[in-house]
């Protein structure tokens, strides 16, 4: 069904040979990123797992336009990322909601921010609230009033709702516990298999990955970079009962020992 | 739903009011010690009512009132104006924010007398001196605010195509509020403060001049029912801050700001 469009359509999103390095205090210079190469296509879902400090994070605030980039090239949609872009949307690890508004409000934000039709937007607005997580209901609830798995899946709806051509997402699941997470992640593939969107997630988690993704970047320690881009070829609607298959088994062991072998060290 | 039920701890703090003025009034009848030194509360009472009614005390309180909102009102202006300023200007920083703190650690009742030479006896020296003590904790805690917003926050709008200025509106701002709102608690005491030392200092009204004429005259019951007044409207002006406070903050997250007098 969702078979490889990349090819089809060309690629949302051409990294090409990037490199990324800071200046520390102490005047020296540390390589976060190096050599990095790769594509995502149209509708593509996307998942990047590496031990922590690998420069992820650093990867995907480059995307969204939040840091320079030091070196190589970064197209979307085949135009040079220079800055933050209104066809990009972000979810962070914590679902950084504004207690102050409310949750429609928040969801509204980027049409605020973008100064976009609100009357247009505000439809779409509870139908991804309703539809898409189960919000319905909540719309003029404030966030304190939400759990963490209702307030990750507003900030999803906030990523989603100016309709961006990829969501970025910084491991969003990362502060909930292990039931919401599992749960959360059943209800991304179904967000992703409705909405049609091209994702990009970063995670720690390689269960989460598998699961989730039609391939899994593995990246090494650092300085970061893609040690293999591998392709999981299993069947959609992945169940929750799936992760105890064999040839889920073998795509986890796989990765697993590919993070021993590259990042477990050191 | 019915509210709580009544327990003997809501009856602690009447109770201590009863039990400390009851116990000032027995000693003073007791020990016989001089009204002229500490006046009993019943006489405190009577010269409360006697300046209500007869006196000049709700004149002159609401001089003292009026120099205490306008100074306060200039000195919210100013300190959040020039606090978002400094926070997020970095040359108007680093132009002004030192000598800023070196200023604020100068004792600002120590230059009263000279604020009240340069601006006269009338309510404009008081207004003066209760921005110069007001605007410094109000400052602070704006800054401080401005700069604890969660770099997520910023992140978030600024991937949105944010602008520098709704960074700052959308985000900063509203981050900073129960910070300023700590600030304005302690400022518009503060304020109060000021407007009754620039009174004391010089001036032909206000309950800073009604305290410091009742002392020459040997007025000892006037000048403690000129404190109690001066305490209760600290008090509600500390309640009234409060109020405004959990409306416009509602959601909650009381910063504990800082005082810097």
């Amino acid at each position: 069904m969702r078979s490889s469009p990349a090819q089809a359509r060309g690629p949302i999103l051409d990294v090409r040979g990037l490199h990324k390095s800071y200046h520390t205090q102490a005047g020296d210079t540390v390589l976060a990123l190096t050599d990095t190469s790769f594509q995502i296509g149209d509708g593509e879902f996307v998942a990047v797992v590496g031990p922590s400090g690998c420069g992820k994070s650093t990867l995907l605030k480059i995307f969204a336009g939040l840091l320079p980039r030091s070196g190589g090239d970064l197209f979307l949609h085949g135009e040079p990322i220079t800055g933050p872009r209104s066809d990009v949307g972000v979810v962070f690890q914590d679902s950084v909601l504004l207690p102050w508004l409310t949750i429609v409000e928040n969801v509204m934000l980027p049409v605020r921010i973008q100064k976009l039709d609100v009357a247009h937007y505000k439809e779409r607005a509870s139908d991804l609230l309703g539809r898409i997580s189960g919000l319905s209901g909540f719309e003029e609830r404030y966030p304190n009033e939400l759990s963490g798995g209702m307030k990750q899946r507003a900030a999803i709806c906030r990523g989603l709702i100016h309709d961006p051509a990829i969501l970025l997402m910084d491991e969003p699941f990362g502060a909930l516990d292990a039931m919401t997470r599992e749960r959360m992640n059943a209800e991304l593939q179904r967000i992703w298999m409705e909405s049609k969107k091209t994702i990009f997630l970063i995670t720690h988690s390689i269960g989460e990955a598998v699961f989730l993704a039609d391939r899994v970047l593995v990246m090494s320690d650092r300085p970061g970079r893609i040690v293999e881009d591998l392709r999981i070829d299993l069947p959609r609607p992945r169940s929750l009962d799936d992760m105890g298959s064999d040839k889920f088994g073998v795509y986890a062991n796989h990765i697993r020992s590919l993070l021993n072998a590259k990042g477990g060290v050191d | 739903m019915r509210a709580r039920r009544w327990s003997w701890i809501d009856l602690c703090t009447p109770a201590a009011f009863v039990i400390f003025v009851a116990s000032w009034e027995l000693i003073c009848d007791f020990w016989n010690v001089s009204a002229l030194l500490v006046p009993p509360p019943s006489q405190i009472a009577l010269a409360l009512w006697q300046e209500t009614v007869h006196g000049a005390l709700l004149y002159n309180l609401g001089v003292t009132l009026f120099e205490t909102a306008v100074g306060f009102a200039i000195a919210a202006a100013l300190g959040i104006g020039l606090g978002a300023i400094i926070a997020e200007v970095d040359w108007f920083k680093r132009a002004v924010y030192p000598y800023l703190i070196a200023f604020q650690t100068v004792p600002k009742i120590a230059i009263a007398p000279l604020l009240v030479l340069w601006f006269g006896f009338g309510m404009t020296s008081k207004i003066v001196i209760a921005v110069t003590i007001a605007v410094f904790p109000i400052l602070i805690n704006t800054i401080e605010g401005i700069w604890g917003t969660d770099r997520d926050r910023i992140d978030m709008v600024r991937a949105m195509r944010g602008s520098r200025w709704q960074v700052f509106w959308v985000v900063k701002f509203p981050t900073a509020l129960p910070f300023i709102f700590a600030g304005l608690n302690v400022g518009i005491v503060f304020s109060l403060l000021g407007a009754v030392v620039g009174e004391f200092i010089g001036a032909q009204a206000g309950i800073g001049n009604l305290l410091i004429v009742a002392n020459f005259r040997m007025d000892i019951a006037t000048v403690f029912a000129v404190l109690v007044t001066l305490g209760v409207t600290g008090y509600a002006l500390h309640l009234l801050m409060a109020l405004i406070q959990r409306k416009v903050v509602f959601w909650g997250s009381t910063a504990r700001g800082q005082d810097y007098v």
